[in-house]
Formats: structure tokens, C-alpha cells, sequence
């Protein structure tokens, strides 16, 4: 048994452990798109709060804030991610801002806009959709299990 | 190993909460940073009727609108009230209280599709209002000019004054 392995038995935790090739490959798959994504969206925050504006959800006094705020926090996480510092910790905030696009993203479904979803910065003429909830359900579950289990080695 | 496990489990259970209040943190450093020096700096309250607008007309910023001017790709429209002394060369004027009085002027020398750049002193309210009602008269390829002339200007645009105007045309007109 490996010494993380060992640790999830002896806590009596719920981490399971994964391959280390699994973990790699889904933390550069959901950390990579999360860098990505946060590029176009840092240098133009304007074009972002347009595109937050779009949705209709967000009040006047947290447009800008988030504009600004939910970028950083994407290269933050995603960087994180990739690096293998603080994993569970940037799993866990991509599982939160994942849950927040995805309940955005509903919302405007259910209310028939027919908007661009700017998930990868203010050129992105994705329509809001279905699709784009199963592209985001495939990041949660990569998030998940990085947020839930250890590799079978300690990250670099 | 089973000895540390009562040590380890509250510090295990409250890792991941500490990482992301860590990386939270460093992105609201990095997000804070990047606000203050970067300019122009995006005010912290939005107005929203700016963001409503963009939903019925594309909004251009400054560079990007002085590109299109250079290129000849857009019909300048002033939509300011009375008779300004600066704005942007080969203006038509089509103010919001003015507007069919206006437009009776020009008609003949605008098409339907020219591609209009309508702008005003900042307010896109009014610039909005009065490109709502070239698009009631067909006009179709409408955009609004982000921000004043100050920020047209600041991009590098030309701007022509009342001195140049009436050395030109004598005195007469606005466009």
C-alpha cells in the first residue's frame, strides 16, 4: 500500500486512489481548459461583463466584480490544477464555479435566451445549450474525481 | 500509521477548504491588481442599461471604430443635441429630438446599407434611441460607438472642429 493510499485507510476517509496517468490527464484536461479559458477573458473584462450581462442574473453591483474576480479565478484554479499544488483545493473551487456556469447556463435555457455563452472569452459565439451543460457535466466529473481521489503517487 | 490517524483526520478534513481559501485569495490579489492598473478601469458598479443596449445594437470600442473610419468601413452619425464644435469628420447629424427634420436632410446622401457608427457625448442611451429609429427606416448595419468623442479622440481619431468646418463649407451645415 502507498503512504497516500495508507492515509485514506487510516483516517477512515472516502479518498479513493486513481492512476497516476488518470490523474494527469484530468488534471491537465480540466485544468488546461480552465487556464484557456480564463486568457480572453483577463484582457478584456468589459467584453467579459458583457457577456455575464447577457444572462440577465447578475445584479448591477456584482457585474463588474465578477467580470474581474471569476477570470483570475479560473487561471488560479486551473493553474493549480495543472501544477498539482493545492489540488483539492482548486478541484473543489472548479467544481463550484462549474456548478455556477452550469445553473447559468440552465437558466437562460429555461428562459429561451438566445445568447452567446462566453465561456471562453468575449469572441466565443458558442450558443447557450445543451451542449454546452454536457461539456460542462464532463469537466464536473473530471473535477470531482480529482476533488474525491488521491494518485497513487503524490502529485509533482 | 494508525496512531497519527486521530491528528491527521481534522487536518485531512480541513485541507481543501484551506487550499481554496488560498487560491481565492490570490486570485482576488491577482483580479485586484490587475483593476488598478490597468486603464480605462472598469468602475466597480455596472450600469446595466449599457449592457442592456448591447443586446440590440453591437457596441465598438474607440481603436476599433477609428480602424473602421480609417478604412472608410463605417458612415459617422452624431446624435447630439444642437450644434457641437468638435466631432468626428464627415458627421451626419441626426439628433434624438431632431431626428425626422434631421434625417430629411441627409436622406439622400445615406444608403440603408451603409454601415452606420452612431455616437453622441457618452450617453448610450440616446445613441441607442436614435439608432432604434434608423432601424425603424431600414437602415440595417448599425453599431454604437463606446464612450464620447474624448475616448475617439484618445484613440487616436480625428476630430474636426467648427473652425475646419467653416473654412471648408463656408459655415453652412454640420456634415
Amino acid at each position: 500500500m502507498t503512504d497516500s493510499a495508507a492515509v485514506g485507510v487510516a483516517t477512515g476517509s472516502r479518498w479513493r486512489t486513481i492512476p497516476d496517468w488518470m490523474d494527469l490527464l484530468l488534471r491537465f484536461l480540466v485544468g488546461g481548459t480552465f487556464v484557456y479559458a480564463s486568457f480572453d477573458k483577463i484582457l478584456d473584462p468589459a467584453g467579459f461583463a458583457q457577456s455575464i450581462a447577457h444572462y440577465r442574473l447578475a445584479p448591477a453591483w456584482l457585474l463588474h466584480p465578477m467580470a474581474m474576480l471569476v477570470p483570475w479565478l479560473e487561471l488560479v484554479a486551473g493553474g493549480a490544477m495543472i501544477l498539482g499544488f493545492a489540488r483539492r483545493g482548486a478541484a473543489w473551487l472548479v467544481i463550484l464555479m462549474l456548478a455556477m456556469f452550469m445553473a447559468a447556463i440552465g437558466s437562460a435555457m429555461a428562459r429561451g435566451l438566445d445568447i452567446s455563452c462566453g465561456c471562453f472569452g468575449t469572441e466565443d459565439a458558442h450558443a447557450v445549450g445543451l451542449s454546452l451543460l454536457l461539456r460542462d457535466l464532463a469537466l464536473l466529473a473530471g473535477a470531482v474525481v480529482l476533488a474525491a481521489a488521491r494518485a497513487t503517487r503524490r502529485s509533482f | 500509521m494508525a496512531e497519527s490517524a486521530p491528528g491527521i483526520r481534522p487536518f485531512a478534513r480541513a485541507r481543501p477548504l484551506r487550499e481554496a481559501s488560498l487560491l481565492l485569495a490570490l486570485a482576488l490579489t491577482a483580479a485586484g491588481l490587475s483593476w488598478a492598473v490597468r486603464t480605462p478601469r472598469l468602475p466597480l458598479r455596472a450600469d446595466l442599461a449599457v449592457y442592456e443596449l448591447d443586446l440590440g445594437f453591437p457596441l465598438v470600442p474607440a481603436a476599433e471604430a477609428v480602424a473602421l473610419f480609417l478604412d472608410n468601413a463605417c458612415v459617422p452619425v452624431d446624435t447630439r443635441a444642437g450644434a457641437p464644435a468638435r466631432r468626428i469628420p464627415g458627421s451626419f447629424a441626426l439628433g434624438q429630438e431632431t431626428f425626422d427634420d434631421d434625417l430629411r436632410e441627409v436622406f439622400d446622401f445615406l444608403s440603408p446599407a451603409d454601415p452606420l457608427l452612431v455616437y453622441g457625448d457618452g450617453n448610450l442611451l440616446v445613441a441607442a434611441a436614435v439608432a432604434g429609429r434608423l432601424r425603424e427606416r431600414g437602415f440595417t448595419d448599425i453599431r454604437l460607438l463606446q464612450g464620447s468623442l474624448d475616448g475617439w479622440e484618445q484613440a487616436g481619431g480625428e476630430i474636426q472642429t467648427d473652425d475646419v468646418i467653416q473654412a471648408e463649407e463656408g459655415g453652412a451645415g454640420h456634415d
